[in-house]
């Protein structure tokens, strides 16, 4: 194995194996330039530890635990709040959806319906006999209807109590 | 490390009970500050991160599986955020502003003059630290400056254990490089 293959092994020296450990102290024991390497990680990770040892510590404990408790009972109250809102919100929409849904029945529904079509009208096609019929019929037929007051106005025959009193005063 | 927490204890919590929650946050709230500090090099961000870190803990408590470790679930949490904090632009933006002086550290000095070496050694660090990539950073933080386990860094950050050896290798490496230079520019001895 060449140098620059126990680099790694020298960083890693106390993540090693024991068996790891005994191949790379036996290959410093040969190599000057491995065995520098390997103190100065040595020297670097003394340092490190000694910082290590300087915790950053809070300087009021209490303060931070009152706030964090203040926190979590803020947002307990808030998730409270948004789950009463969330009911709200969704009795509402079941509601206006069985409104709808009740609406929509009931026009669909074939009992009560106002609509009845002639069985001469019952296809695409425009059936202009069957509305004639009606008229032709009014026509052969006429029945006995009250005249408009226009009509009763013009002809003057009519037993209407205002066009009486019209006549007098014309008279 | 934290102070363990009792399943008990942590029961209680998930069934709603604060003053429980309130125990958990009162153990775990000193290191969650500390990891997060280590990410992001300033104190009133990092107790931010941490009130949001245990806001997220209270939110998904009934999620929790008790094969993990509650505090290996709270460094998922708080790596998690440092990491979102980082990629943010605000967290760009703060890079290589390493400013420790007005952050309270727990020393281990017998000496104001060694009190002193420490506090400059810890800002070393962390402005070289500033300078790895997220993920390096978050494996060197956990693995070197934590002392986590590789198998507790791999299930906090969700990496497979080749990926968490190759980020530490080059993290290590980094720092290293970046230590050995500082110290030669600073005119101190340094290997």
């Amino acid at each position: 194995m060449k140098c620059e293959d126990f680099e790694q092994t020298i960083y890693l020296y106390s993540e090693l194996s024991e068996s790891e450990r005994f191949r790379v102290d036996a290959h410093i024991q040969t190599c000057v330039a491995c065995k520098e390497l390997s103190q100065r990680v040595l020297s670097t990770q003394g340092l490190i530890e000694q910082a290590a040892l300087a915790k950053p510590d809070l300087v009021n404990h209490a303060r931070l635990t009152s706030t964090i408790m203040q926190a979590i009972t803020a947002q307990q109250q808030q998730s409270t709040s948004w789950i009463s809102n969330l009911f709200l919100k969704y009795t509402m929409v079941a509601g206006s959806l069985a409104l709808i849904i009740a609406f929509g029945v009931e026009q669909l529904s074939p009992v009560g319906s106002v609509y009845k079509r002639m069985p001469e009208t019952n296809t695409v096609t425009l059936n202009s006999a069957s509305f004639m019929k009606a008229a032709l019929d009014r026509k052969e037929n006429p029945e006995a209807v009250n005249p408009s007051f226009y009509a009763c106005v013009k002809s003057g025959d009519c037993n209407n109590p205002l066009i009486e009193s019209l006549k007098k005063k014309s008279l | 490390m934290p102070e363990p927490i009792t399943p008990e204890l942590i029961q209680e919590a998930v069934r709603g009970s604060q003053p429980a929650f309130r125990a958990i946050v009162e153990a775990n709230q000193g290191f969650v500050y500390a990891v997060a500090f280590r990410f992001v090099n300033d104190s009133q961000e990092a107790e931010d991160i941490t009130q949001e870190v245990f806001v997220r803990l209270w939110k998904n408590l009934k999620s929790y599986r008790h094969e993990v470790k509650l505090t290996t679930w709270l460094y998922k949490i708080v790596t998690n955020r440092c990491l979102d904090f980082l990629k943010s632009r605000n967290g760009r933006q703060r890079k290589n502003k390493v400013d420790i002086s007005t952050t309270h550290f727990v020393q281990d000095s017998s000496t104001p003059e060694k009190e002193f070496q420490q506090q400059e050694l810890t800002r070393i660090i962390h402005a070289a630290a500033d300078e790895l990539t997220p993920k390096q950073k978050a494996v060197f933080i956990l693995r070197d400056l934590e002392g986590l386990t590789s198998e507790e860094v791999s299930e906090a950050l969700s990496m497979s254990a080749g990926n968490v050896k190759s980020n530490l290798f080059y993290a290590r490496k980094k720092m290293t490089e970046k230590l050995k230079a500082m110290y030669q520019t600073t005119d101190k001895q340094f290997l």
